[in-house]
């Protein structure tokens, strides 16, 4: 009888926590932004800082990670806000090489997908 | 079955013994099966009662709960047997009162929604109160049993100094339950389904004042972009629960009691179209299980243990495009799990006079953490309990019921740890002023007298409670509690 009773008790208590609440642990995605560069240079080398900062908690995360013109950063999955501070050596139509500071940020860009989340934020060159 | 037994004469068999023994009371687990309730006295009681409830903290053991509160109660509660077979009870009370010096919490029943609620840094006393209405009906078919159940609690809490706060609860739980009797046991299984309800808003009248008030995620960490100034919430919840059990009827046996349910709570910002900012999931799951033996000498043996699982999720929200907010994910971004477990043993005696001593020695546990940044707060501790009930004849008529608990909770490690950098100031004073008493060692000493004093010939009795109880605590503080009750009772 008491055996019985410990089945009968297992059975239904594994029944009703099969119908718990799953967590949902998709955590962080891989947020790679692209910096969009003008047509116009021809880009020797370049580099710079990405800040994200999160739109619903304040957080920052900031990488200088860069391949190419690509940054990429394991962040919570989430809303932010992207400023990218830098610079960049190029040749211009003239053929004259300058160094200038460039900046870009948007005030908001989802970074939600799993596995990778792109964006692209065109680049402003700042007077030397 | 009717009784024509003197309601207040102290032998074994009295309406006053059957329903204030600490004996009878041990089973209030089974009784919520309706239908089991329906076979709990089996004399009838009702009673209209006054109440005086006091309690005051030195300092507040936790901000969100305040530093104590005076209530007054108006209550009116019965049993009564319809008939053989069937049983109806029922219970309606009033309460109003204040709280004093809360802070961090602009909501109602703060540990049921906690951590999801709406803070803020001022607080104050707040005005509370609450409506409750309760009733049920059992009868038996043969062998079968069943019941059914309706509790409502209404509740208004309000403050009238900045800032102006005001809560607005209904909870409505149904029950419904069956039991089967065997020729030596009673099973039973029940299922209740909850729906609840809060509303909250926070105004300031006076414009210089106005503080923010923060939307809580979790161990101090604060949905910033929705704080503020979304001063208008709604909490959408309920759940469901199920209740087995199985209890010797001749007197001595195995019983065993399971109790499983699920709630879930949904905050809600009012002002930002309806935007669910979190919900939160509680999970529990209850055992209690032991050895009894019924008669004029008694005892029980039993384990206690419950755990509970709580698991908050966050939605992460996008950019709003008219008032319009997309959710861009769901993320479980709080989780907390309580686990207490005890070893009881009850011993008592029913000639002259009635009484028993209660023995508990158990454990308890409560993690929480927060996923990014890592918050954790986690505390063990052992606690110990001994209680004594005394019911007996006094002089020609009256019966004094006198009651002494003391209770020893000791920690056994605990620990905190929350990115300072990324939390608030005030918010981390907060944290650490709720970690000290969450691992302080408390020692509890309750009394409680009674006096019943039956009046003219019939079944009706006056009686008085008084009770009084102290909490020191390892900090240096304590709280002082204070109960005054007068009822007529028939």
């Amino acid at each position: 009888m008491k055996k019985r009773l410990n089945r009968y008790t297992l059975i239904l208590l594994t029944a009703v926590l099969a119908g718990c609440h799953q967590e949902l642990t998709d955590y962080h995605t891989v947020a790679r932004v692209t910096l969009g560069l003008p047509d116009t240079i021809n880009v020797i080398r370049i580099q710079g800082t990405m800040t994200l900062q999160s739109l619903n908690t304040t957080t920052t995360t900031s990488t200088a990670d860069m391949n190419g013109h690509t940054f990429e950063t394991t962040v919570l999955r989430g809303a932010y806000k992207v400023d990218v501070n830098g610079m960049v050596r190029y040749t211009g139509q003239d053929g004259a090489t300058r160094t200038r500071h460039y900046r870009a940020h948007t005030d908001y860009t989802p970074f939600a997908d799993k596995p990778l989340s792109e964006a692209v934020l065109p680049i402003t060159l700042l007077e030397e | 079955m009717m009784t024509s037994v003197s309601l207040a004469a102290a032998t074994p068999d009295s309406v006053l013994t059957e329903h204030q023994s600490v004996w009878r009371l041990q089973d209030t687990d089974t009784w919520k099966n309706p239908a089991l309730h329906g076979q709990a006295f089996k004399t009838d009681y009702t009673q209209l009662v006054l109440d005086l409830h006091y309690t005051d903290q030195t300092e507040a053991f936790v901000l969100q709960k305040g530093t104590g509160g005076t209530l007054y109660e108006i209550e009116a509660d019965t049993y009564l047997h319809l008939s053989d077979h069937s049983t109806v009870w029922g219970k309606a009370s009033y309460m109003t009162g204040k709280s004093r010096h809360i802070t961090w919490s602009s909501v109602s029943d703060y540990e049921l929604l906690e951590p999801y609620i709406l803070a803020d840094t001022l607080g104050g006393n707040t005005e509370r109160e609450r409506y409750v209405f309760e009733g049920g009906y059992a009868t038996r078919l043969n062998r079968l049993l069943l019941g059914g159940e309706m509790l409502f609690r209404a509740e208004h809490e309000y403050r009238t100094t900045d800032p102006r706060m005001r809560a607005i609860v209904t909870d409505l739980t149904l029950r419904t339950g069956a039991a089967y009797e065997t020729a030596t046991y009673r099973w039973g299984a029940a299922a209740e389904a909850n729906i609840y309800k809060q509303t909250d808003n926070v105004t300031f009248f006076r414009e210089t004042g106005v503080i923010p008030e923060f939307q809580m995620t979790g161990l101090g960490a604060v949905y910033v972009r929705f704080s503020g100034e979304v001063n208008n919430l709604y909490f959408n919840g309920g759940g469901t629960q199920l209740y087995l059990s199985t209890q010797p009827r001749n007197g001595r046996g195995l019983f065993a009691h399971i109790t499983v349910g699920e709630h879930r709570y949904e905050r809600i910002a009012a002002s930002l179209n309806s935007l669910p900012l979190t919900k939160l999931y509680r999970e529990e799951a209850k055992l209690q299980t032991g050895w009894w033996k019924d008669g004029k000498t008694h005892w029980a043996v039993y384990a206690d243990a419950q755990y509970t699982r709580r698991l908050g999720d966050e939605n992460m929200v996008g950019s709003s495009l008219s008032n319009n907010y997309p959710i861009l994910t769901t993320l479980t971004m709080y989780k907390n799990t309580l686990i207490d477990a005890s070893m009881n043993v009850v011993y008592g005696q029913r000639r002259h006079t009635d009484w028993h001593i209660a023995l508990k020695a158990g454990y308890t546990e409560n993690k929480e953490t927060y996923v990014e940044p890592e918050r954790r707060q986690e505390s063990r501790r052992l606690y110990g309990r001994l209680g004594a009930q005394h019911i007996a004849a006094v002089g020609h008529k009256g019966v004094l019921t006198c009651a002494l608990t003391a209770t020893c909770l000791r920690n056994l490690d605990s620990r905190l740890s929350i990115p300072v950098l990324n939390t608030e100031a005030a918010v981390v004073k907060m944290l650490n002023h709720n970690f000290r008493y969450l691992k302080a060692d408390y020692t509890v000493v309750d009394t409680q007298v009674r006096y019943d004093h039956p009046v003219g010939t019939g079944r009706m009795a006056l009686f008085g409670i008084v009770g009084g109880g102290v909490t020191f605590c390892s900090e240096g503080e304590q709280e002082q509690q204070l109960t005054m009750t007068l009822g007529i009772s028939f």
